[in-house]
């Protein structure tokens, strides 16, 4: 079942970097008007010590044509190579990808414009790529920020706590998104952990309808649902939104200039996973032989926690 | 008698010179066909695709204004223009020339641009059907399925770079459709070399 808003949607259209060309500018010095006293050799302060005078420093000249390809050049290939590194993160792929691919062929490209001779158009060249691979960068900054912030790791860390405390018949799922893992619990003891697939902006955490986010608070499964109720081989069905999701979005749609009908639902954990991508609407996927296991271990009731990541 | 006939000899010899250095105009009608042909050289985008060629015309050109200046330069009763028209004919030839050169490079770049846009698709087809076989594949690596998402991901931005040749050739600028579509080979090549290596490590 796909959960509130269509699973096929064009991925969120993501700013483009305003990463600019780092120029050096010439630091030009200018000299004070004639008629106020020079700096020439000392500043007497009345009762203290002469100053010695600081001397000129020399403009330095406007970089040239070169000097701006080379900064350029130089600024472009370390992004490229920064943003491969990054796309080895978990949370990024294909869309990553393709634009790392984009910004390599267009510093190809400015690589042969710059052997023609053309410098300046090279260097606008170059600066499109790495306006394309500043875009991997702030994908990775707004997926990785949060997870390493240490207030954030206790909130999530007291939701886990706290889910053991409740009481259940036993049985805790505690989803990992950093590390696209469902914990099993058994008698507070991690029984299987299976890897998951999450929304195609699974790291964020889901907001409203529509922004294919996996939400993170602390759940039920409300539902068992197999054979034709589910398209993805059989699902759980979780009771998102809860409280504070619901609070939360009417927060954001009070201070947001869109609207948005709701803070979404039918958010589930279901089959069809194994795809080896984020791909969902904001559900939780596993691998078919994994949902299998999963749904003899889990009825109505039994608690699921989605948190970024913990330490448990 | 004698005298007489002689101070009619030199009046006539001086009228003569006077009127055959009167005759002695630039020789217009050949600058204009000189201008003309560079302007149909110029027209030819010589300048993209003849650039020698057209240098070359460019210099004959400027010998020829160099001579007409030196011309100029004379006393009326001594010019000549007899070199400027040799000059202006060069010039006009090595216009022409540049005219047909560039012609002659702007079909082979159109015919390059055409190869080098099926090239480039050739070796994306290539790349995607590599792509496929390792999808396919029953025995893969833990982590295989991300890795594929990115070298599916590359093949997506790569993919994404046609457009650029396509419409290039449709604006009719061939060597930079060719250009284009080298660096886009290349690219591609690297990406088939990385699936061609998975394949063989994974034994696919």
């Amino acid at each position: 079942m796909l959960a509130a808003g269509a699973c096929h949607e064009a991925p969120a259209a993501v700013s483009v970097s305003q990463n600019q060309a780092a120029v050096a500018t010439a630091a030009v010095l200018t000299e004070p008007p004639n008629d106020e006293p020079r700096n020439d050799a000392a500043t007497v302060i009345p009762g203290s010590a002469a100053i010695p005078a600081i001397p000129a420093i020399p403009a330095l000249p406007e970089p040239s044509a070169l000097d701006l390809w080379s900064i350029e050049l130089m600024g472009a290939a370390g992004d490229l190579g920064r943003a491969r590194g990054e796309l080895a993160t978990p949370g990024l792929g294909r869309q990553e990808a393709a634009w790392i691919a984009r910004s390599a062929f267009l510093l190809e490209m400015a690589r042969r414009v710059a052997a023609a001779g053309d410098l300046e158009e090279a260097t606008r060249q170059a600066t499109l790529a790495r306006a394309e691979v500043g875009r991997v960068h702030e994908r990775w900054l707004g997926l990785h920020s949060r997870f390493s912030d240490p207030e954030q790791l206790r909130l999530w860390d007291r939701w886990v706590d706290d889910t053991f405390s409740e009481p259940s018949s036993g049985t805790v799922l505690v989803i990992d998104k950093v590390n696209r893992r469902l914990d099993v619990y058994r008698a507070g003891r991690r029984w299987q952990s299976m890897p998951v697939e999450l929304g195609s902006s699974g790291l964020e955490r889901k907001l409203h309808i529509g922004d294919r986010a996996t939400p993170e608070g602390r759940y039920r499964v409300v539902e068992r649902r197999s054979g034709g109720r589910t398209r993805y081989h059989k699902a759980l069905l979780l009771n998102y939104p809860n409280s504070e999701d619901v609070a939360r979005f009417r927060a954001f749609a009070r201070h947001s200039k869109r609207r948005f009908a709701g803070p979404g639902g039918m958010i589930e954990i279901h089959g069809g996973g194994g795809q080896g991508r984020d791909w969902t609407d904001g559900c939780v996927a596993l691998a078919d032989q994994h949902m299998d296991r999963l749904f003899e271990l889990v009825e109505a009731g039994t608690p699921v926690t989605i948190v970024g990541t913990y330490s448990r | 008698m004698i005298r007489r006939q002689k101070t009619l000899l030199t009046l006539t010899a001086a009228t003569a010179l006077v009127l055959l250095a009167g005759c002695s105009k630039p020789p217009q009608a050949a600058l204009d066909v000189m201008n003309t042909t560079l302007g149909e050289a110029e027209a030819a985008a010589a300048g993209e695709y003849a650039p020698d060629a057209l240098a070359r015309a460019q210099e004959a050109i400027a010998a020829v204004n160099t001579e007409m200046a030196a011309q100029a330069d004379k006393f009326a009763l001594t010019r000549s223009y007899t070199k400027t028209a040799e000059l202006a004919a060069a010039a006009q030839q090595a216009a022409a020339d540049a005219t047909q050169a560039a012609a002659a490079a702007r079909q082979k770049a159109e015919q390059d641009a055409a190869a080098s846009l099926e090239t480039a698709t050739a070796a994306l087809a290539n790349a995607q059907s590599l792509i496929d076989t390792l999808a396919a594949c029953r025995r893969t690596p833990k982590g295989f399925a991300a890795d594929l998402e990115a070298l599916r991901g590359t093949l997506d931005g790569l993919n994404g770079q046609l457009p650029a040749i396509q419409e290039a050739i449709a604006a009719q600028k061939f060597l930079s459709a060719v250009s284009l579509g080298q660096a886009l080979t290349g690219q591609v090549t690297t990406l088939t070399t990385d699936l061609q290596g998975a394949k063989d490590r994974i034994r696919c």
